[in-house]
């Protein structure tokens, strides 16, 4: 049989693998715009702590809701519609001004008193303190 | 540990001859151009650019929209994920002869720079009427 010449009988899941690596780099190449999730973020950590980075040109500190729920945070938008005239006819339109909804996995669970939240110059900047139950308790040896 | 997804943002390439003093990277603004029948509008998404950082320059007919990012990385942290790389913004648009080039307006707001051009008045649609005799 055709198949046989590429089955591995001893991991007969790399095949599988392999499929899926092949229709994911096929995709990749013809719809790139499929893998983007919006907004893009950055995520920085130490051990008490993470910060998360998210660009959002456009949108005001009303049009962006963000709520966090144990280990994750979510960002949800819906920009204004900025003014718009019968008249006017695109010639380039790059920007994407759309709603949105992302969530954000992060490797503890946060604090939600105390995140603290800015946006500026269309950056968002939200730092996530880690939940006080979760830091590492130092024990002492007694004996 | 840090993962690198694809980046979102355009690169600016070769969009200059002559080479940067500051180091970093330069990304092409996202834009949208709107044309009504008064003006030229150009919105272009330059998040992380302080209002000062901001450079517009008209040079024979070829104007220069450009931003200097703030690289402000929190303090101890370290970048475990990301999805966008930081950088200047620069593009460069050549403008017909219709600009007024006098009265261009350009504002920053929440990231978005915008650039209002001017139709010149000779250049604005005008209804011609045929008579006939």
């Amino acid at each position: 049989m055709y198949w046989t010449n590429f089955y591995n009988p001893r991991n007969p899941l790399s095949d599988i693998g392999r499929i899926q690596r092949d229709l994911h780099r096929l995709f990749n190449e013809y719809y790139p715009e499929t893998q983007r999730a919006f907004p893009a973020v950055n995520i920085w950590t130490k051990d008490d702590s993470a910060v998360v980075t998210a660009e959002l040109p456009g949108f005001t500190k009303k049009d962006v809701k963000l709520s966090v729920v144990d280990q994750d945070v979510i960002i949800e938008g819906e920009p204004v519609s900025e003014k718009r005239n019968e008249k006017e006819h695109y010639h380039r339109r790059e920007r994407s001004r759309s709603m949105f909804k992302r969530s954000i996995h992060l490797p503890f669970p946060i604090d939600a008193s105390k995140v603290d939240a800015r946006l500026n110059n269309g950056v968002l900047v939200m730092s996530l303190p880690r939940a006080e139950e979760d830091k590492p308790k130092k024990i002492e040896i007694q004996a | 540990m840090a993962e690198k997804k694809s980046i979102q943002k355009q690169e600016s390439q070769a969009i200059e001859q002559s080479e940067r003093i500051r180091s970093g990277k330069v990304f092409l603004p996202a834009t949208d151009i709107i044309e009504t029948d008064n003006e030229i509008i150009i919105r272009a998404d330059m998040p992380g650019v302080n209002e000062k950082a901001i450079d517009i320059t008209l040079d024979n007919k070829v104007l220069t929209i450009q931003g200097c990012v703030d690289q402000d990385t929190p303090g101890d942290y370290q970048l475990a994920y990301s999805e966008y790389e930081t950088g200047d913004y620069l593009r460069k648009f050549t403008l017909s002869d219709a600009i007024e080039q006098e009265k261009i307006n350009a504002r920053y707001k929440e990231g978005v720079l915008e650039v209002t051009l001017p139709k010149a008045e000779k250049m604005k649609a005008r209804q011609i009427t045929v008579t006939s005799e």
